[in-house]
């Protein structure tokens, strides 16, 4: 192939990459722009292109200091509470579970771990509708605890079947090894396996949390005032607030820097774990 | 039941899986009125499913929703598996760019929502700015309040949140076509439509049915979106089936009827992947 060629190849390829990141990132970028200009800078700017002269971080200081709406301040609070304690209960329990179905022959661990598939595929609401009676039922409508239960309800399951598939890569040896060495099955677990699991932990737990950060319908079926979060108030607007469109665009922001940094941080873990099956629903 | 410490896992399963699916078949043959804190039900016989089968708008939905996917589906997966084969060299920068693309992947579809609408907005949106100033439009489009219109604005802010997912997985299977088949193509004097179709297809064809059925149980499923940007309307012109199920159960307090539609659409979406693994 002639240089010039190659050339011509180069340039098309930097091209289409180019198109592809700001197809990708417009929206965003167009969104942290309206987070950080004033009401009215910005209604000029979205209907009639007036550049803004001055950014403000006013929109920021306004949800975290929960000064002009409680609601979205309390509603982020809950957020972080609810999608760090599903993460962490749900990786705790649904490990300990896909370890026991990866690695113990019992009879009916065949049809369990084709049940799990078949609920996965299943919309959530099918489950919902009768949790939502079970909740009430319980008195933990628009409660924390009600939340995350029917969470960690709903990822545990995920979780396991993620390590599953996972586990399945390792070999049985390693354990054996150290149960003939005189190692119990915890102590085997705890030594052996857990170092080399991690990196699938770790991208579970990714996914976890990015699912439970995002979750809309859950929390709005379950909460109303109390415990509502982040996405429901996106979702919802804020009642008289509801046309400010740069508080809303910072709220959007914030929703959105929790999982940047993951990926940034973690991209490596995450980019193994969605070819291992993982996938966001 | 092996291991104690396994017991909360199956619990969990017991009571947030199998215990609410039979309920949930159970709940499609009853009438609930909540009063206060108490439940009451009335067994009804198949009343539900015969509304469900009796109203015109329960199959008008599916047909919404059977729209919403294939348009969105089809066009996604054309234009990521496309981008996916120009984008498909070895060059500087390509981590970064499937960093970039995990970003649309991660971030809550309430928060695409919320941009797309924002963007569609008529009266001050930066979509109707930028086309006006162009000259491509005469005067403001009400995108989202047109039931002629809306659902292709949801299609198009659904087409945005899916591709970078396919596009990532379709370019990390692409990496693995071994180079040297090209070469046997090119020996053989294969056209590259030819050596997409015979060398890079087959081994990229797992890859491409996996995205493929799980796109579409998604579509299937999809709510956040869809419930930002138009909750259903304008009249029920994006009313997808598993909107309808939230707005019976939880809008109108219908409780019969949204599990019965549920049951509808899961045993829908079952018999679909049945189908569709079968048939690849």
């Amino acid at each position: 192939m002639s240089n010039k060629l190659r050339y011509v190849e180069k340039v098309l390829l930097a091209f289409v990459a180019i198109l592809i990141i700001l197809y990708a990132t417009l929206p965003l970028i167009w969104v942290i722009i309206c987070s950080l200009t004033t009401e009215i800078d910005l209604i000029k700017f979205s209907s009639n292109l007036e550049i803004p002269s001055k950014l403000t971080l006013d929109h920021f200081y306004t949800i975290l200091t929960g000064i002009e709406s409680e609601y979205a301040f309390k509603s982020l609070i809950n957020s972080i509470i609810t999608s760090f304690s599903t993460t962490f209960i749900s990786v705790a329990i649904g490990s300990l579970g896909g370890y026991v179905l990866a690695r113990l022959m019992f009879p009916g661990r065949r049809k369990i771990l084709f049940g799990i598939i078949v609920f996965q595929t299943l919309p959530a609401l099918v489950m919902l509708i009768p949790l939502y009676i079970m909740i009430r039922s319980l008195g933990l409508l628009d409660t924390l605890i009600g939340v995350i239960l029917v969470e960690v309800g709903f990822n545990a399951p995920y979780v396991a079947w993620l390590l599953i598939g996972f586990l399945q890569g390792i070999p049985m040896d390693i354990e054996d090894a150290a149960l003939t060495d005189g190692c119990n099955r915890v102590q085997a677990l705890i030594k052996v396996l857990l170092p080399l699991i991690i990196p699938g932990v770790l991208a579970v737990s990714i996914f976890t949390f990015l699912t439970s950060w995002g979750d809309l319908l859950i929390p709005l079926i379950l909460t109303s005032t109390n415990a509502t979060t982040l996405p429901m108030v996106i979702a919802q607007g804020l009642g008289e607030y509801y046309a400010r469109y740069g508080f809303m665009s910072a709220l959007s922001v914030v929703a959105i820097i929790p999982p940047t940094i993951l990926i940034i941080v973690f991209q490596k873990y995450i980019i193994k774990g969605l070819t291992m099956g993982g996938v966001k629903g | 039941m092996p291991i104690p410490f396994s017991y909360p896992f199956f619990f969990l399963m017991v009571i947030f899986r199998i215990y609410p699916i039979i309920y949930s078949f159970g709940l499609s043959f009853l009438k609930i009125v909540f009063e206060g804190g108490a439940v009451k039900t009335s067994y009804v016989g198949f009343e539900n499913w015969a509304v469900l089968i009796s109203d015109p708008f329960v199959l008008k939905s599916f047909m919404i929703t059977a729209y919403f996917t294939g348009l969105s589906v089809g066009i996604g997966i054309v234009f990521s598996l496309g981008v996916a084969l120009l984008l498909n060299k070895d060059f500087r920068g390509k981590k970064i760019l499937s960093t970039i693309l995990l970003i649309p992947w991660a971030i809550p579809s309430v928060v695409s929502g919320q941009v797309w609408k924002w963007i569609f907005n008529s009266q001050y949106g930066i979509l109707n700015t930028i086309l006006l100033k162009l000259n491509i439009i005469s005067e403001r489009v009400t995108w989202l309040f047109n039931p002629d219109l809306a659902l292709y604005c949801v299609v198009f802010a659904q087409i945005w949140n899916i591709t970078p997912f396919m596009l990532i997985l379709f370019l990390s299977s692409l990496a693995t076509v071994p180079k040297t088949l090209y070469d046997a193509a090119l020996v053989d004097g294969a056209n590259r439509w030819q050596s997409f179709r015979h060398v890079t297809f087959p081994w990229i064809r797992t890859t491409f049915f996996f995205v493929l059925i799980l796109e579409i149980m998604w579509s299937f499923k999809s709510f956040d979106l869809i419930y930002v940007l138009t909750r259903g309307g304008p009249y029920d012109s994006t009313t997808v089936v598993y909107l309808l199920v939230y707005k019976n159960t939880f809008e109108y307090f219908k409780f019969g009827i949204g599990a019965a539609l549920a049951y509808l659409l899961a045993i829908v979406i079952l018999i679909l992947t049945w189908l569709m693994y079968r048939f690849t």
